[in-house]
């Protein structure tokens, strides 16, 4: 066989893989990333943590007994994610067929079966979908800190930031922060306060967020496919 | 036509897995990483012919590419090795000038059509990717100039 036909032929099938076996990739892919090892239970306990320190913020902000988050879940393999820097999306095995449609919340659940925010169903396919994970530079969402339930505005990254937190509120490192956006279920946990920081020349404080969980990690996910995204809030 | 060159090709086959163990490896512990998948592709159009070369950029979407249909993003890193191989006979630099510039240029590029707020709110990072890549391009091209003579001369 002459070399051209040997390059063509690798070129074809390549190409081929890329549009009918796509999984393939994303399973080579899968075998190549490589993250740190963390004990589960360890990861478990950090997640619950928090879940249990939103509930006890959510409620203590409020004064009076909510109705707790109880979505309708489905859960689903992590195919793939985004290969590239500043954004973070993770190919799901569940699409329009199952149920899923775009502004969905994908959680994972601590210990206790409390759900934990991972981020939003972005783009749905027919038998796949995109979610936008928080660690994802064009995530924002509204949210609460804390018992005293001062407002901030969370900002997606490598390193999420809680931003526009007001001066005079009393946030410790440590403390839940909670979603309060419209376009997410209310009170549903994010993550947990880290290295809080005021400056005495600006009108707003700054701080981490830590999520308890690394998104190389995430294998399964769960979607509420009964959640219905409020539109034009 | 150019002679096509299997060993060579293998040789550059092999570089982008090690280089995308590489890459991933990086971005999943520090959260981001240089370039260097893009770089190898790039680098490619300096030693390799087209066709080599679009076998070898397709073997490297296959790799990256996360969606069921492929995205703009994997269009644009299929691209890029075919712009800089037609570039590069237009500028009159050393190899590894346009070799470095041609990847800088397109980390730059690849980033402004496809998430230009994020360089705008990240540009630290940004220009730690821009100058990691070029290093890491300029290395390279060094390592495979000592073994092999450039499509271009």
């Amino acid at each position: 066989m002459r070399k051209e036909n040997l390059f063509l032929l690798f070129l074809v099938l390549t190409v081929i893989l890329i549009f009918l076996y796509p999984s393939l990739g994303w399973k080579i892919r899968a075998l190549m990333t490589v993250s740190g090892v963390q004990n589960n239970d360890y990861k478990n306990l950090v997640l619950e943590n928090e879940s249990l320190k939103a509930d006890l913020a959510r409620l203590g902000a409020l004064k009076k007994e909510l109705p707790s988050y109880r979505g309708n879940f489905i859960q689903s393999s992590v195919y793939s994610n985004y290969p590239f820097n500043f954004k973070s999306e993770l190919l799901i095995n569940r699409g329009e067929k199952d149920g899923v449609r775009a502004g969905q919340p994908a959680v994972i659940f601590s210990v206790s079966s409390k759900p934990v925010l991972v981020g939003i169903v972005e783009e749905v396919f027919e038998n796949d979908s995109l979610i936008k994970t928080v660690f994802d530079s064009r995530f924002q969402l509204s949210v609460r800190v804390g018992v005293d339930g001062a407002n901030s505005l969370l900002k997606g990254g490598n390193n999420p930031k809680l931003t526009l937190i007001p001066k005079d509120s009393k946030i410790e490192n440590g403390d839940a922060v909670y979603s309060v956006s419209p376009n997410y279920p209310f009170g549903l946990t994010v993550g947990v306060v880290r290295n809080f920081k005021l400056f005495s020349d600006q009108f707003f404080g700054e701080a981490e967020l830590e999520t308890g969980y690394n998104q190389n990690d995430l294998r399964m996910v769960s979607i509420d496919i009964n959640y219905e995204k409020i539109i034009n809030q | 036509m150019k002679k096509l060159s299997i060993n060579k090709f293998a040789v550059f086959f092999f570089t982008l897995i090690i280089v995308s163990f590489a890459q991933l490896g990086i971005k999943a512990e520090f959260g981001w990483s240089p370039e260097l998948i893009l770089a190898t592709l790039v680098l490619s159009a300096f030693y390799l012919g087209i066709l080599e070369m679009a076998a070898l950029c397709a073997f490297g979407i296959f790799l990256l590419n996360w969606r069921p249909l492929p995205g703009l993003e994997i269009v644009l890193f299929f691209l890029f090795p075919f712009v800089i191989m037609y570039v590069k006979t237009i500028f009159p630099w050393k190899g590894m000038i346009n070799c470095v510039f041609g990847a800088v240029l397109s980390v730059a590029f690849f980033y402004g059509v496809s998430n230009w707020g994020a360089i705008v709110s990240n540009p630290i990072i940004f220009a730690y990717i821009l100058a990691l890549t070029a290093v890491f391009c300029a290395v390279l091209f060094q390592i495979f100039n000592y073994f092999y003579k450039t499509s271009s001369t």
